[in-house]
């Protein structure tokens, strides 16, 4: 493991500003600065899974990553790793309407992005109409909905229900995540949920990662 | 004395020997008021939030057919005029932001700003009189100014009238029905107040990291302050707990290290002050604290009462049985996902495995949800009676 992927797993800010500085000074690329972080992050969240960090912890991580990105930002012009490019995206991502928790989905949104998916995120309490409309506008084939709230289940299932009355189920995937379980998932009609990020990251890979697969042999 | 008057007392005397860990004549039995109780009313949650006497003629309505000991819980804790009054930005209720139905919500910002750490420190009521009030509250923008006096004026009229509001209805509850106030008064952990209110969970979990010293020294500033709001809401009474909701200390939100060093020295400090003062602390530890048990049995003997929600109940048995009285027994899930016979079960297997040698109180562990069944409610109330005689 490099020095950078280290210090990031370690959750020790200084360093990796530093070594981020000093790689952007000997010329190195800004993807590849991003993807030794990532691995850091990658461990991160394995040390999460294995009870060894906290949530403390995995803000922290994400807290870093934000600040690379940002030193990173204006080396990586057109390159869809950081903000929302161009109104197009891979995963449209939003908290359901009446509800305006967003610290898992903020979390989820920044592995996400380390994986190299282009997100776009709604924000919090988003209408069912919204999430159809921004899905037309990303063109994102998948959808993550996020609440905290039991009563926003609801919300779920009616935001689900619209996208299902105008989008084939195969042009785009739903996804939950929060305080949910299987009897939530198959209420509010979802493919799939999760009570973890690092979860629903290896989700969408699966998903996305199917399509481009099957784009390629075609 | 008059036979609800009697009925109170023996309740009373139910709830204050479990809290000294003694064994009263039967468990004693929690009513959790909440939000589900307006879900059979045909009131909707905006007119119970902010009309308190069509709220309490709802609530007379349930209690009149039940049998339990204790009351847990509020419809109108946070009365929405008052917030209204001052625009404050930090609930959301509703009717206006929400549909007329749905439960308020809390909204979080970084109020205090890492640079206050030292003001706040030097003075902090100063600080959240001159800076934070301001900040939260619209109306405040001004202070001084004649719109910012007229509304510091109506929220104060109004916490007073609703202070008065709920105190002529707890009166009312025990002349008519019997019912004991689980607590009076309301204390923080300072970790809490920090992270909660000031510095939002964010804001507090990063300074951990970059500002330690800060957050140690903002954790001590405010222990006498929570001390003294725990006595000044109770209007000194000592018969009955002090409210502690609990949240930034439940597993996994800090290591162990973490939870060691900023959660754990000032509230335990906090506890320690009230208890010095005769007041008891009720320790509603929402979420997971099994890593942690072993540090709270340090406080003194019979200074808290222990809510078990997920914490594992067996271990809470072992760690804290006997010194400290355990509140719950039934998960806050079960009351709205099962059915009334998984929760007679539950109930059953609870006062089995946690009330033997007294100490015990059977409650619903954690907030019970808006969307709680009231059969639910009412097997659990009766199954307590059925096998909680001891």
């Amino acid at each position: 493991m490099t020095p950078l992927a280290m210090a990031m797993a370690e959750l020790d800010e200084k360093r990796v500003l530093e070594l981020v500085r000093r790689e952007l000074s000997a010329q190195r690329v800004p993807l590849e600065i991003v993807e030794e972080c990532r691995i850091g992050l990658n461990i991160v969240g394995e040390r999460y899974g294995r009870g060894e960090y906290f949530l403390s912890d995995l803000v922290m991580s994400a807290e870093i990553f934000q600040e690379v990105l940002r030193v990173l930002e204006p080396f990586l012009a057109g390159v869809s790793v950081c903000e929302d490019q161009g109104g197009k995206a891979d995963i449209l991502f939003g908290t359901v309407e009446g509800d305006i928790h967003d610290i898992g989905k903020n979390i989820t949104i920044s592995l996400l992005r380390c994986e190299g998916f282009r997100v776009y995120d709604a924000g919090v309490d988003v209408p069912p109409d919204m999430f159809l409309t921004l899905l037309r506008e990303t063109g994102a084939r998948v959808l993550g909905l996020s609440a905290l709230l039991t009563s926003s289940f609801e919300a779920m299932r009616r935001t689900i229900q619209l996208v299902r009355m105008v989008i084939p189920k195969s042009q785009v995937r739903v996804i939950i995540g929060g305080l949910v379980n299987e009897r939530v998932g198959r209420y509010v009609g979802a493919d799939a949920w999760v009570r973890e990020a690092g979860e629903g990251v290896a989700i969408c890979r699966r998903w996305l990662g199917v399509k481009v697969v099957r784009r390629a042999m075609i | 004395m008059s036979g609800k008057e009697q009925l109170f007392q023996e309740r009373f005397k139910r709830y204050s020997v479990a809290m000294e860990c003694g064994k009263p004549d039967k468990v004693p039995v929690v009513f959790p008021l909440g939000e589900w109780v307006i879900k059979y009313s045909g009131i909707t949650l905006q007119e119970a939030y902010y009309d308190v006497d069509k709220a309490t003629a709802v609530i007379d309505g349930v209690l009149k057919d039940l049998d339990f000991d204790v009351m847990f819980g509020s419809i109108n804790l946070w009365w929405p005029p008052m917030f209204d009054a001052v625009g404050c930005r930090q609930y959301r209720f509703p009717g206006i932001y929400f549909e007329a139905d749905a439960g308020f919500q809390y909204v979080e910002e970084e109020f205090m700003k890492a640079e206050d750490y030292d003001d706040f420190i030097a003075n902090p009521t100063g600080w959240l009189v001159e800076k934070y009030l301001p900040r939260v509250n619209d109306e405040f923008a001004e202070p001084g100014s004649y719109r910012a006096t007229v509304a510091l004026i109506k929220g104060a009229v109004g916490f007073a009238m609703h202070n008065g509001k709920t105190a002529q209805v707890a009166q009312k509850w025990r002349q008519e029905f019997g019912v004991v106030p689980y607590g009076t008064g309301m204390t923080k952990a300072p970790f809490d107040t920090l992270g909660d209110s000031l510095r939002g969970t964010k804001g507090i979990l990063l300074d951990l990291r970059r500002r330690p010293d800060k957050v140690l020294a903002a954790l001590e500033a405010i222990v006498p302050h929570n001390i003294a709001y725990g006595m000044i809401t109770s209007a000194g009474d000592t018969s009955l707990p002090c409210f502690a909701p609990l949240h930034k200390g439940a597993y996994p939100f800090l290591s162990l290290e973490q939870w060691d060093k900023f959660y754990w020295p000032t509230w335990k400090k906090v506890i320690e002050g009230l208890w010095a003062l005769g007041k008891r602390v009720f320790f509603f530890a929402e979420g997971d604290w099994t890593p942690y048990l072993e540090r709270i049995a340090e406080l003194p003997d019979k200074s808290i009462v222990f809510c078990i929600d997920l914490t594992d109940a067996q271990k809470a048995k072992k760690v804290l049985g006997g010194r400290f009285c355990l509140y719950g027994g039934v998960p806050t899930t079960l009351l709205t996902y099962g059915t009334p016979q998984e929760v007679r079960d539950c109930v059953k297997r609870a006062i089995d495995e946690l009330a033997g040698d007294g100490g015990f109180v059977l409650a619903a562990g954690g907030v019970v949800m808006g969307d709680a069944k009231g059969e639910n409610i009412e097997a659990m109330l009766e199954a307590a009676r059925q096998y909680g005689a001891y």
